[in-house]
């Protein structure tokens, strides 16, 4: 099939509108030959530069994701620090009111002794018999 | 000047001791047609340099394996096709796609090695736009003015598929002028 060019692309030079610098084709076989390695001399191609800025790229990507992870860490240890404080917190309210009840049934132990009532006792005035 | 006899230098790129004068004859030979073709697909000076030395450096590299089935000169357009295509996706890995074509008109506007007028900055600007071998092929037949029996050889693809890729890439560049009008 043939292909019909539009006006468009006829609109549009054939000719290459890219230059050189100047004798650039005069001394390119001798630049070349330069960077051939010698025989049975395997070398790998010569980096170009969008390999130098992907190097660069990558490297700052790096930078940035272990900041980041030291901003997570530090985050998470405070969250655990303020957990914690909030663990030893609650504990110290509950030894208190451990204490407070220990303290509670001491106080009432030592007023039955003084009034020398025993159990059998309260149970016998709790169930209407008398003493 | 000595005259270039593929055959014989074919020859002598087998032979250890020939092998390196040969190859500068094949150097000499494609370099230029090599560079035009990398410097359609990179667009930039700076860049079809680098990616021609290392299209010869691979050839060297790979001499051995070039069994001589099909002719030097479509071996080494492989080479540069598969080379420009490596650097374009590197390339494209740094840039997003907007970005890209952003770029490509203010770069080549400011590119001391572009003598093109703004419908030729548009041309290249749509011609970036196409997949990696639909652009070679076009290039290949609008400025090269390549056969397609040639093009063939060199990618691989039938005649029909190629003349059908043409064609797509002509439509695709005509709808970008579409747009951008």
């Amino acid at each position: 099939m043939m292909v019909k060019e539009s006006d468009i692309m006829a609109k549009c030079s054939k000719r290459t509108p890219f230059t050189v610098p100047e004798g650039y084709f005069d001394s390119l076989t001798e630049r070349i030959m330069e960077k051939i390695p010698d025989d049975g001399v395997q070398v790998s191609a010569k980096p170009n530069r969008s390999r130098i800025i992907k190097f660069f790229t990558w490297s700052a990507v790096a930078v940035a994701a272990c900041f980041v992870g030291v901003m997570v860490c530090q985050q998470f240890m405070k969250l655990n620090d303020g957990t914690e404080k909030q663990l030893m917190q609650q504990n110290m309210r509950a030894q208190v009111v451990a204490e407070d009840i220990d303290l509670e049934e001491d106080y009432s132990e030592d007023v039955l002794n003084y009034a020398m009532v025993d159990n059998n006792d309260v149970y016998c005035y709790l169930s209407g018999d008398g003493f | 000047m000595t005259t270039y006899n593929e055959k014989e230098i074919v020859e002598q790129l087998r032979n250890p001791t020939l092998r390196r004068k040969a190859f500068e004859c094949v150097v000499e030979h494609y370099g230029k047609t090599l560079y035009w073709q990398i410097r359609r697909l990179v667009m930039f000076h700076d860049d079809a340099d680098d990616v021609l030395q290392n299209t010869f450096v691979k050839a060297w590299c790979n001499i051995d394996k070039f069994r001589g089935d099909s002719k030097l000169s479509t071996w080494l357009f492989r080479i540069a096709y598969n080379e420009s295509v490596t650097f374009l996706a590197q390339q494209r890995l740094s840039l997003s796609i907007d970005d890209e074509e952003e770029n490509l008109a203010e770069r080549l506007e400011s590119d001391t090695f572009f003598d093109g007028d703004e419908t030729q900055v548009m041309l290249q600007r749509a011609i970036s736009t196409l997949p990696d071998k639909q652009k070679a092929v076009f290039n290949m037949k609008y400025f090269e003015e390549m056969k397609y029996e040639e093009m063939s050889a060199v990618f691989n693809t039938s005649v029909g598929a190629l003349k059908a890729s043409y064609h797509l890439a002509v439509k695709k560049i005509e709808d970008f002028f579409a747009r951008n009008n």
